[in-house]
């Protein structure tokens, strides 16, 4: 398997590692010395794959891990639509690769994907805010192609579980092309309304039960969709409204 | 809002009391109107707090403290898709009191002393710090971002609790460089 080159979007450039302890890590650090922005670094394998809050992501052979450098030119608040442009561009790759063989597949708030209800795919972002507020950043995705974790707390699967057979760097092709098309709708915030919209065509049904934890704290409700902004907004069960920017959320 | 970032050159609260009675949403708002208005310049005094605003930013020498006026209408709320400012803005340069560096949240989200529940805090009060290392993670939407240190200096005073909900532009750290 040839997996050191993959073929990008004009624009975008590459840094295949045969290991690395992380690519949203190592993404940073290039970020750091000055390295420019739409780099995608990627590798076979994963020492010390991060979820969100320090989370360990169980990186199993064979699947993808890959981060997208980025130097967004816009503030740190609108930065964070990036996972919704990211989700999209997870969602609409794994359909280019599922072919005639198209799966379940649904976005859970705020960019996981599901397949057939359990997660095949998470995002990470992470960015440094420096003195002045100008942001690194980087979008990390973990694509499960070949295997999938069995620990942890919500139920996983990998693409080749529903015979979708594709190597990392076939998966890295679809993923660039489509991160490259959503980000270009993005536009730095300018199209998020867009975003937002092919967003929510793609998530579970509106009115799905959901729980998020937030810390301690367990909120129980109804999906409402999106607001303006990428909030979730859930319906309690006593009738009360809450926007939701922080927290997991567990399907019921 | 570019075109109002150059023309609101200068913005300086003169604090008499420690406390400013104004939220940042309110100075936005106020901004808003001057700037819609043909006032060149405009002196608000409230409950010991002295708000001098000044159409293309002539210098003055009296402010205790200043701050860059960009940007006044990206309040929390009104943060997203309709954000029509773009623009960085250094709002981690404004000295809140002499000698001391106020280090304020870019974005609306959740404070975190700890890069991850199990690991000790970044920095705790009285640590010496280097320009570019991390004083804690903001969350929103799962974006973490890392706020660094502006400055070499000491961490004088850390203004939130972890886990904090945070509202633009509020204060986290004190530094004193």
């Amino acid at each position: 398997m040839d997996t050191d080159r993959v073929t990008l979007p004009e624009n975008f450039r590459q840094r295949f590692y045969s290991e690395l302890d992380s690519t949203n890590a190592e993404g940073l650090r290039l970020l750091a010395a000055g390295e420019d922005g739409n780099q995608w670094v990627w590798a076979l394998h994963q020492t010390g794959g991060r979820g969100r809050h320090g989370r360990r992501w169980q990186s199993l052979a064979g699947n993808l891990f890959a981060s997208l450098t980025l130097r967004p030119q816009c503030a740190a608040h609108t930065a964070s639509q990036l996972g919704f442009v990211g989700a999209l561009a997870v969602h609409d790759a794994v359909v280019a690769l599922a072919g005639k063989n198209q799966p379940d597949l649904k976005l859970k708030w705020p960019n996981d994907l599901l397949l057939n209800g359990k997660k095949a795919a998470g995002l990470l972002l992470e960015s440094t805010s420096d003195g002045a507020g100008r942001l690194s950043l980087v979008l990390g995705v973990g694509l499960n192609l070949a295997a999938h974790p069995q620990d942890v707390p919500f139920p996983s699967t990998d693409l080749a579980c529903h015979g979708i057979d594709v190597n990392p760097r076939e998966a890295l092709e679809a993923l660039a092309d489509k991160t490259a098309k959503w980000l270009s709708v993005w536009n730095d915030g300018a199209g998020f309304e867009e975003i937002r919209t092919a967003w929510d065509e793609r998530s579970l049904p509106k009115g799905t039960a959901l729980q998020v934890r937030v810390g301690d704290d367990r909120l129980n409700g109804l999906y409402r969709g999106l607001d303006q902004t990428g909030g979730l907004m859930l319906v309690q069960d006593d009738g009360s409204e809450r926007r939701i920017t922080t927290g997991d959320v567990f399907p019921l | 809002m570019a075109a109002c970032q150059a023309a609101w050159g200068q913005c300086v609260a003169k604090q008499r009391e420690s406390v400013v009675p104004l939220t940042f949403k309110e100075v936005a708002e106020i901004l808003k109107l001057i700037d819609a208005s043909e006032c060149d310049e405009v002196v608000l005094e409230l409950e010991g707090t002295r708000l001098v605003v000044r159409r293309n930013g002539s210098p003055t020498t009296d402010g205790v403290a200043s701050s860059s006026a960009s940007d006044p209408g990206q309040a929390p709320a009104q943060s997203g898709a309709e954000d029509p400012a773009p623009v960085m803005r250094p709002q981690t340069e404004t000295p809140g009191k002499a000698g001391l560096l106020d280090v304020r949240s870019p974005m609306v989200g959740t404070f975190y002393r700890r890069p991850s529940p199990d690991e000790p805090p970044f920095v705790e009060e009285g640590a010496q710090v280097k320009k570019g290392d991390t004083l804690c993670l903001i969350e929103v939407m799962k974006l973490f971002t890392a706020i660094e240190a502006p400055e070499d200096g000491t961490v004088a005073e850390i203004a939130q609790d972890d886990g904090a909900v945070i509202e633009f532009d509020q204060l986290l750290f004190r530094m004193r460089t």
